[in-house]
């Protein structure tokens, strides 16, 4: 059989078209999760992996997972878990057991909990992803299938995956460390983690390459709205989709004055062009303190403190104008600017001093601590790498 | 020969003659992950090593550093060393890595 070796004006559309249906349905979709469905596909998920039938616990936040995974391996002690609110903690551990109840009843209940994420998800790849490859390998130029994956695939997978799914993914897992909780590593079965392949072949469904029937029903699984998956043996925990998930203009999670990612259980995740803040940036910035913008280790952090203070930033530091110049050689030249504090810092006991920069590639203003004893411009850039005025000469800055 | 210096985003990339005896390739080429972000400085073409918490580059005659939000910079072939930026901490009077 010849290969299909370009794509028809129609199918050139249904692409396009394929690729917005799946935005839509991961950030606008407001479908809830068919529990039933849910859990069938999951049993069916580790059955392909030859894993038993688990016990499957529907939650309302990746957090609610984090904890419940935690409940359910017997981690979350009074004292263990001091940290976790005592209300979340009390509302997952009724779940929990709730759910537990339902399913073991009078069963013995074999609890061992080792992490099975990377069989089931060997296994969905050995068995249904690499044999729709095949069959689209197979039946279409590398060329049509490059100009799909970069329509589809690409533009879903860097919409979902790599501006939501990770930012997700780390600041759960931060917090759920500094909850002291055990983190367990989240499986890929989901929305936010399998979407810009199953779109991809969804695409070549809809135009009669792929038919798969273990492809049709991952793909379904993957349509029930599971936004957060963790597979232990013997147990899978999982949830839905989020209340809302807002963007900017350049799809970053971003949200001016609330949590850029709200889930059903009032977990709020809040992010600033796509950089993970603190609630009280974005909704009491009013609250922040100067110490609170010095000690601040992460530099987008701050970045984010800045736009969202404005002009009150200047305000909070309360410093002025020492120097004003410009730094580097060539194209790479820009303007900084040098403030100091008006009084000496009661905490430092000495004057604080800071560096204006904008980075070449973004346009974005930045503001670095640096010693009281720096004069100029130049020097203070210079010193944030260990250099001297006279040492520091990129060629090429971006 | 005086050094060379490429500046990408939080990273200072200077040529040196020779990586210090010892270094140890890194099992990817990310240089370095950002926290809040997500984003990564990656060599494109070339080796990324590592001896006693310091990063090397040998670049490939095609060597690129790309980031997600950073322009990508090319490197001339050769050796270079990787200054992360660090800020002054004025409570602990010390300079402290920058993060992003």
């Amino acid at each position: 059989m010849a290969k299909l070796e370009k794509l028809l004006p129609e199918q050139e559309a249904l692409m396009i078209q394929v690729r917005e249906e799946w935005l839509d349905f991961v950030f606008k979709s407001k479908l809830p999760l068919d529990k039933q469905k849910a859990i069938e596909d999951v049993k069916w998920l580790y059955s392909l992996a030859g894993l038993a039938a688990p016990l499957i616990i529907i939650l309302d936040s990746p957090r609610g997972c984090q904890i419940g995974a935690n409940f359910l391996k017997g981690q979350v002690r009074d004292q263990v878990g001091g940290q976790v609110g005592d209300q979340v903690r009390g509302q997952v551990r009724d779940q929990v057991w709730d759910q537990v109840w339902d399913q073991v009843r009078d069963q013995v209940w074999d609890q061992v909990w080792d992490q099975v994420w990377d069989q089931v998800g060997d296994q969905v790849r050995g068995q249904v992803r690499d044999q729709v490859w095949d069959q689209v390998g197979d039946q279409v130029l590398d060329q049509v299938r490059d100009q799909v994956g970069g329509q589809v695939w690409g533009q879903v997978w860097d919409q979902v995956r790599d501006q939501v799914w990770d930012q997700v993914w780390d600041q759960v897992g931060g917090q759920v460390r500094d909850q002291e909780l055990e983190y367990f590593y989240p499986a890929e079965e989901n929305v936010l983690t399998d979407n810009g392949w199953v779109a991809f072949y969804d695409y070549f469904s809809g135009i009669g390459i792929v038919k798969h029937d273990g492809f049709t029903k991952y793909m379904s699984h993957i349509k029930n709205g599971i936004f957060y998956t963790i597979f232990l043996k013997g147990a899978a925990i999982l949830c839905g989709r989020p209340e809302y998930i807002k963007r900017d203009e350049s799809n970053r999670l971003h949200c001016e004055d609330g949590p850029a990612i709200l889930w059903m259980d009032g977990y709020a995740q809040y992010f600033w062009h796509g950089v993970s803040v603190t609630q009280k940036i974005v909704e009491t910035p009013e609250q922040l303190t100067r110490e609170d913008l010095v000690r601040e280790e992460n530099a987008e952090v701050r970045r984010a403190m800045m736009e969202k203070l404005d002009s009150d930033f200047i305000k909070l530091l309360d410093v002025i104008e020492v120097d004003r110049g410009i730094v580097g050689i060539g194209d790479s030249r820009k303007e900084a600017v040098l403030w100091r504090t008006r009084e000496i810092d009661s905490i430092a006991n000495e004057y604080l001093q800071f560096v204006g920069v904008t980075c070449h590639s973004t346009g974005r203003e930045y503001a670095l601590c640096i010693p009281s004893d720096i004069k100029d411009v130049w020097s203070a850039v210079a010193w944030t790498f260990g250099k001297s005025k006279d040492e520091y000469r990129p060629l090429v800055e971006a | 020969m005086k050094n060379l210096m490429y500046r990408h985003g939080d990273l200072l990339l200077e040529s040196i003659d020779i990586i210090p005896e010892g270094a140890i390739q890194r099992k990817s080429n990310v240089i370095l992950n950002g926290t809040a972000t997500g984003h990564s400085h990656i060599l494109n073409g070339g080796l990324v090593l590592e001896k006693e918490g310091t990063i090397y580059l040998q670049a490939s005659d095609t060597a690129t550093v790309t980031h997600e939000e950073h322009n990508t910079i090319t490197l001339p072939e050769g050796n270079y060393v990787v200054t992360r930026q660090v800020e002054y901490d004025p409570y602990e009077k010390a300079a402290r890595e920058v993060l992003d």
